[in-house]
């Protein structure tokens, strides 16, 4: 097991799960919890979440039509839309987290987001897994892990996720989560994208603050499928990569392009905490505007996320480093 | 000549709690490939050129509007008249200075004729401004005599509005690869050994060299 950074060591955690009849889950998870440094200042930090929350339980897939999926053994019991995912565990979509649309307790089926193909049936086994919230990361009460609560949108702390190819701010109101602008519906248990998604925090309150994210490690191999306009995706826990040697180029991946225009794009907050857009010109990674020189060697983050800009059309589904080799 | 001057940023925009919150709007035109040489053919040097940025006003129709920058290129009064840049423009104090990634003009050599230069500014200022979905335009001149200059556009490319802070950088590369690019005024030389784009002068002067040149042949077979 390569060394991943973590506080608690491998723990054995066991989960009661009596509605399962077949495939529980296994019996230690490995479970962690790190800190994570959000900049002050009116300035951007990124969140990646390489833990997820408590699975719910393992199964096997029955049978497939569509973007239905069947499972063995006894329902889950009532899971929301749009609140949970599924992690494929075994078989050619192996590491492949789908958020699920809906779930039928009474005939075990899962209606996927993305239609999975290649599933072996009645030998192929998923995870379900409750996707984080505003309050499972940040927490449901006024200046959650300390950023700043305004009844005035401006004058608070912001959080963006992606939905939809879009990235949409919220911030808390001293109540509770909610958009930005749109619906002032509570948003404190809305997921925050799935198991690949991280967030982006817009800081506007002075200080920085330390965020601790905690969770079940992921393990093994993680496909992440990027789709057209912006998503922001979690980054391995594993250690500093670099852009160079994250595969987010190459064939079936981002556009690269001469012309920057052309190009898909990556977009990390520097050190000092401000936006700093790249695109691969075919050759090398460089920034959008400034230097042209070759940031190839730029170091993307351990527990941070980036935000990709596609503009390319179809879905990348980008292999991440593994969290460790089993 | 028309020239937008844009206000310093201050501390107390960037802490305004209005729900659209400042961030920095990058506009850059760079040569990194391809070197932008001067009429005499020598390359682009600290102090040689000047770079601005802006786009030109004779017609709102792109195509119409390039040829009659061409059709100008032998009257600057017209030229300088129908141009709305950012300032300041990339003279020889900016290229001096360097990249500083302030507020205003940045720039910098990359290597011999290669340059680069980017023109940031405040986005909730920027959109007070004409430039927003304008056609960019980098025109390049000699110092010593702005009458020689080359003129560069791109097909589909405009300067962007201030509305996100993620769509924030738009770059136009003047470069043989770039497809979309159009040398409105000026030679582009990329198929030859110089392998640049190069200034030209204005047509007066061009045809008083080659009257020079005309004058000296027929000297010669009279002789």
């Amino acid at each position: 097991m390569k060394k991943h950074r973590i506080i608690c060591s491998a723990a054995a955690v066991l989960v009661g799960l009596s509605a399962w009849a077949q495939a529980e889950l296994p019996v230690s998870l490995s479970t962690g919890i790190t800190p994570v440094v959000i900049t002050g200042g009116t300035k951007y930090s990124t969140i990646g979440l390489p833990y997820h929350r408590q699975p719910l339980g393992r199964a096997v897939v029955t049978a497939v039509s569509g973007a239905v999926v069947t499972h063995d053994g006894a329902g889950l019991g009532t899971i929301a839309p749009n609140t949970h995912s599924v992690l494929f565990l075994t078989g050619s979509n192996y590491g492949r987290a789908v958020r699920i649309s809906s779930y039928n307790n009474a005939t075990q089926q899962i209606t996927l987001a993305a239609t999975v193909t290649g599933i072996a049936l009645n030998a192929d086994e998923l995870m379900v897994i409750p996707d984080h919230t505003f309050a499972s990361v940040f927490g449901a009460g006024a200046d959650p892990s300390g950023l700043k609560s305004d009844l005035t949108p401006g004058s608070a702390d912001w959080v963006f996720i992606a939905d939809g190819g879009a990235l949409v701010p919220y911030f808390h109101n001293g109540t509770n989560w909610r958009r930005v602008s749109g619906s002032p519906a509570n948003a404190n248990n809305l997921s925050l994208g799935g198991l690949n998604a991280g967030c982006l925090v817009l800081k506007r309150s002075p200080g920085n603050i330390t965020l601790n994210i905690s969770g079940v490690l992921r393990s093994g191999k993680q496909l992440v499928d990027i789709t057209p306009g912006f998503s922001i995706v979690t980054f391995t826990d594993v250690g500093n990569t670099t852009l160079g040697a994250s595969g987010l180029t190459g064939p079936g991946g981002l556009a690269a392009n001469s012309d920057p225009n052309l190009a898909d794009k990556v977009t990390i907050p520097n050190a000092s905490g401000d936006l700093v857009s790249y695109f691969n010109n075919t050759s090398n990674w460089r920034r959008v505007a400034g230097s042209p020189a070759n940031q190839n060697s730029l170091a993307v983050q351990a527990h941070r996320a980036i935000i990709v800009n596609k503009i390319s059309s179809g879905t990348f589904r980008w292999p991440v480093l593994e969290s460790f080799t089993e | 000549m028309k020239k937008l001057i844009l206000a310093s940023i201050t501390t107390a925009l960037a802490a305004s709690v209005s729900s659209v919150f400042a961030h920095p709007v990058n506009h850059q035109v760079e040569n990194s490939m391809n070197q932008i040489s001067l009429v005499d053919g020598s390359p682009i040097a600290l102090g040689n050129f000047v770079l601005r940025i802006g786009y030109f006003t004779f017609d709102t129709n792109f195509a119409l509007n390039n040829a009659a920058i061409a059709a100008n290129v032998g009257n600057l009064a017209a030229l300088n008249a129908n141009f709305v840049e950012v300032n300041p423009p990339f003279d020889a104090a900016e290229q001096l200075e360097g990249d500083t990634e302030e507020f205003g003009m940045n720039g910098d050599i990359i290597s011999t004729g290669l340059w680069y230069a980017y023109y940031r500014a405040d986005n909730v200022a920027w959109d007070a401004t004409t430039f927003p979905g304008k056609p960019i335009y980098g025109w390049y001149q000699e110092a010593a005599n702005p009458n020689n200059m080359a003129i560069f556009t791109q097909a589909g490319l405009t300067f962007l509005d201030g509305s996100s802070p993620f769509e924030a950088d738009r770059n136009m590369i003047v470069q043989e690869v770039n497809a979309n690019l159009i040398v409105v005024v000026g030679n582009d030389r990329t198929a030859t050994a110089f392998d640049d784009y190069q200034m030209v002068p204005e047509p007066s002067a061009a045809l008083l060299a080659l009257a020079g040149v005309g004058a000296l042949a027929a000297r010669r077979r009279r002789s």
